[in-house]
């Protein structure tokens, strides 16, 4: 390694969680070191490596074949294949702005970065505030030894099982589960660590003729609800009180040509909630009208379509659509969208 | 969906859809009794210009539209500009024709940003998607799944449709 003081905070960071595990020290500490090395890994860390995953399509099972590598800080590369529907897709991330071709469509669509680097410090208080996290043991993913890390939401409903490789604080595989059913597992079949792979594999250039689709639809972030409303043109609705444990957290604009929808993101602490509002007129929407069920309980009728790991609740008021869109458990979201009518 | 599935009407009933595509208009049209509507008017539309008996032309045709053709190029050359005085229809026409051919590949591209532009709710669940990156612990290859299939489906596709 050429730039020692990195590998020096290396060695300490990665140490971490060994050390943790030692003698001496509670095993909550343990686990939020051990989730420390986590969220501290991808700046630290390079890998390249088959993963499968699996999960819910519609009303069957999928599993995807995508070679991941990963660049620090930030950059990834996914090339997806299997199944056939899938072959030759690839994104690129270059932790600016992320591109993905589409081979068939000989199509190329820009769009936001999909990595949010943030201070590992904050990200693990807010983790820690969403979570009750516990070590279940150690046990060996491709033959190395990992961590096996549980967060279950303090919101309920929700478990996550990480299984953390223990030399670097990569996971090496991801389960997530609600009320007993796996949403979405995650595993490499193969990883391999600190390589130096060349910086062109994180830039794209779109093949010739390629037709590209900019998507950029969300605005300059952190806006105030007042900015908010300048900007869309109608009266933002806004919860009377919210649930417990989920905290508003910023507003922001999200564009599409001549439309422009509010997008209020609250959170409790980990994963993000969006209430997009527009004016009903400007959506089109009819294609989801036969999807998911309608929803009575909180006193309004509430489409709530269920896509795997999110779930969206959607209905119509005052000449607004308004869309809740969570990976939080239903009834979370269901309490959130219930705030919206006492307005 | 049901704009989309509007103007792609022409398009479906000249088979000129991808097969994905066309089975995206034939569901809606089970469930779209408008759609339906303007499919049936464009289909009588069809079958009356196709039920249009076809004419022979007379013998004396061709050879005649070439006598006239020459008789028209005989007149002295006149400078180009000057047809907008001596046949201001044609000139316009032809300035229409050239107009057209510069914005045909200009309007293309509006058609596939309009169909880009339908605000539906898969675009609000591809923002959402971005905004959970946010989340520390989520797994980037399975978002980045989920993120690229709400590109498809913003321009209309559906991974199906791409399968071979």
């Amino acid at each position: 390694m050429r730039r020692p003081a990195l590998a020096a905070a290396l060695a300490v960071l990665l140490a971490l969680p060994a050390a943790a595990l030692g003698q001496g020290v509670s095993a909550p500490h343990r686990a939020t070191a051990i989730l420390h090395s986590v969220l501290v890994a991808p700046a630290l860390i390079d890998y390249e490596g088959t993963k499968i995953i699996s999960t819910r399509r519609g009303d069957r099972v999928e599993t995807v074949t995508v070679l991941e590598a990963h660049k620090r800080p930030n950059r990834t590369r996914l090339e997806f294949l299997s199944p056939d529907s899938l072959v030759g897709r690839l994104v690129v991330d270059n932790g600016v702005e992320a591109w993905h071709y589409e081979p068939s469509l000989h199509t190329a669509f820009q769009g936001p970065t999909l990595t949010r680097p943030g201070r590992a410090a904050d990200q693990l208080r807010g983790l820690l505030a969403a979570y009750g996290v516990a070590l279940m043991g150690t046990e060996e993913v491709i033959g190395r030894p990992t961590f096996v890390l549980a967060l279950d939401a303090k919101t309920g409903g929700s478990r996550r099982l990480m299984w953390i490789d223990q030399a670097t604080g990569v996971p090496l595989r991801v389960e997530e589960r609600r009320g007993g059913e796996t949403i979405y597992a995650t595993y490499f079949t193969r990883i391999s660590f600190s390589l130096n792979l060349p910086e062109a594999l994180f830039r794209f250039r779109a093949p010739a003729g390629a037709r590209i689709f900019s998507l950029f639809a969300s605005e300059e972030e952190g806006m105030t609800l007042e900015q908010v409303q300048r900007a869309v043109g109608f009266r933002v609705r806004t919860p009377a009180a919210l649930p417990p444990g989920i905290r508003f957290d910023r507003a922001n604009v999200v564009r599409y040509g001549p439309v422009a929808a509010a997008d209020l993101r609250y959170t409790d602490g980990a994963a993000p909630i969006s209430v997009f509002q527009v004016p009903a007129r400007r959506v089109a929407g009819q294609e989801w009208a036969p999807a998911g069920e309608i929803v009575t309980s909180i006193g309004v009728s509430v489409r709530v379509i269920e896509l795997g790991y999110f779930r969206v609740l959607t209905w119509e008021e005052s000449g607004l659509r308004l869309t809740v869109v969570g990976a939080q458990p239903r009834r979370v979201l269901l309490a959130l969208a219930a705030q919206f009518f006492r307005r | 969906m049901h704009h989309r599935v509007e103007r792609q009407l022409s398009a479906y009933l000249d088979r000129e859809l991808t097969p994905d595509e066309e089975e995206a208009v034939r569901r809606h049209l089970e469930e779209c009794a408008p759609c339906r509507e303007e499919l049936a008017r464009l289909q009588h539309l069809q079958s009356v210009l196709a039920g249009l008996p076809a004419r022979p032309l007379p013998e004396t045709f061709w050879p005649d539209l070439r006598r006239e053709l020459h008789r028209r190029a005989a007149p002295a050359p006149v400078p180009w500009f000057s047809a907008w005085r001596t046949r201001p229809a044609m000139a316009l026409a032809a300035a229409a024709v050239v107009v057209l051919l510069l914005l045909v590949p200009l309007i293309r591209g509006q058609i596939d940003r309009l169909r880009a532009a339908e605000f539906g709710l898969d675009l609000f669940v591809r923002e959402h998607a971005i905004t959970a990156a946010a989340d520390p612990l989520v797994d980037s290859a399975y978002l980045g799944l989920l993120v690229t299939d709400a590109n498809l489906r913003i321009v209309g596709a559906r991974r199906e449709a791409v399968e071979r």
